[in-house]
């Protein structure tokens, strides 16, 4: 091909891809992908409270047991409860056996006690493992889209390597088609990722939003809560019933002189149960309020994208690091 | 909470404040729980047909990046393979000695 035939078809090309791609030029890829991205790697976080959702049931039946399997009048050793049933109905504090210990024992057996826990965990995992896996792939598509070039611009060098002294390549303008063209295919390829990723956002996002809800906003008809974060909450209270349960039954009982000091170390536990549920609690808060923002920032996405508004786009990036990532960090902590 | 799942708590609450009975209060505790976790799944059950279409879309474009990724690497083989072509063709003393190689890449590709 002489240089002007090629200078002439790379014109051509490049005002057929301007025209082909300025549709769609505004959606900040990059954005999206950090977007997606991010909350993908969150999967950890966001899986925390519906796995602790077991591990809540879990402590609750230890604090159980020992409030239960208690004999009167006796100081308790606080980790015992963790620990397997004693045999033989005794009690974990060995001073005694317990009416019906063997009844007790079977009752509170964790396998049987939580199974409805450890299903109900389970589905919460793989509801949050739905939703960040489609934010994964999103994200891939978005990053995949952010392919730059195909090499055309070394392919123009090659060409200027044929004849250096050809007029045209003499002026410096096949370098710079070269890099023009290989301007259009990473812009081809880009609406290429924005074509397949929009169809793909819109149809999603009521799907999203209406999962998100079930994990942080459902309510039943009457009004009552209806979602995960509220279960959640639920199974922190009996949690912690039952922990307090553990030290009145115990430490209650305690008789007035030299066994009554000895408690002093079991109240200063039961604060710090106390404040490592409240940690909990609080880690609910960061729960819903990421999972708030993700919703929104899909639902910008979905509306940018579905109405070829893409000025918000960029902005999605910016929102979620100023204001998702805190709560998800401060999530990770609770469950540390 | 439920109405139940609340009942069931509250007087798990009630037995323990009063002292009267503190296994009762612990089995209607655990009840509370179970009753708690079992409309956990109902609730999620609900939406497994909404969870099973976001998976469905996220197949979709699971595929959409291998085909993607997989249409860039092939355009960028081909213009590579193009520009190694042009840069021997350039530094030959004799650019038909090349035609050779071109006929067996083309015969690779076509293949």
């Amino acid at each position: 091909m002489n240089t002007k035939a090629f200078l002439k078809q790379s014109l051509t090309a490049l005002l057929l891809g301007a025209v082909l791609t300025a549709c769609n030029q505004s959606l900040d890829l990059s954005a999206v992908s950090a977007l997606a991205t991010s909350v993908a790697s969150s999967n950890d976080t966001l899986l925390a409270i519906p796995e602790d959702f077991y591990g809540s049931c879990v402590r609750q039946i230890g604090w159980s047991r020992g409030a239960v399997l208690t004999p009167q009048n006796t100081s308790v050793p606080v980790d015992a409860v963790v620990n397997a049933l004693p045999k033989e109905n005794a009690t974990l504090f060995g001073r005694a056996s317990v009416p019906g210990a063997a009844m007790l024992a079977a009752t509170f057996d964790v396998t049987t006690a939580c199974a409805y826990n450890k299903a109900a965990s389970e589905q919460m995992v793989a509801v949050t493992t739905v939703l960040t896996s489609y934010f994964a792939a999103i994200g891939k598509l978005a990053a995949t889209g952010t392919t730059s070039g195909l090499g055309i611009a070394q392919l123009g060098t090659a060409v200027s390597g044929l004849d250096p002294n050809a007029e045209f390549n003499k002026s410096g303008k096949t370098a710079a088609i070269a890099g023009a063209l290989d301007g259009i295919a990473s812009a081809f390829i880009a609406a290429k990722a924005k074509d397949d990723l929009a169809p793909d956002v819109v149809a999603a996002d009521t799907l999203v939003g209406k999962l998100i809800d079930r994990l942080i906003d459902d309510k039943n008809a009457d009004g009552t809560p209806d979602n995960v974060a509220n279960f959640y909450l639920n199974q922190l209270n009996y949690e912690r019933a039952a922990m307090h349960a553990f030290y009145s039954n115990n430490i209650g009982n305690t008789p007035i002189g030299l066994e009554r000091l000895q408690t002093f170390q079991y109240y200063a536990n039961e604060e710090a149960e106390d404040a490592k549920l409240d940690q909990l609690v609080g880690g609910v808060q960061n729960y819903v309020s990421a999972l708030t923002k993700i919703k929104a920032a899909h639902a910008s996405l979905a509306k940018a994208v579905a109405m070829h508004d893409f000025a918000s786009a960029e902005s999605l990036a910016q929102a979620y690091a100023a204001e998702f990532k805190p709560d998800v960090v401060a999530l990770s902590k609770a469950f540390k | 909470m439920s109405a139940l799942s609340t009942e069931l708590y509250n007087t798990a609450q009630s037995l323990q404040s009063n002292g009267q009975n503190p296994t009762a209060a612990q089995l209607f505790l655990l009840a509370a729980a179970q009753e708690n976790a079992q409309d956990a799944s109902a609730a999620l059950a609900a939406d497994a047909n909404t969870a099973t279409q976001i998976a469905t879309i996220t197949g979709t474009v699971t595929a959409q990046v291998k085909r993607l990724a997989q249409d860039i690497s092939k355009a960028q083989t081909v213009v590579s393979i193009a520009t190694n072509i042009l840069t021997v063709i350039a530094g030959a003393s004799n650019p038909l000695a090349v035609v050779p190689t071109l006929n067996t890449i083309v015969g690779e590709l076509s293949s």
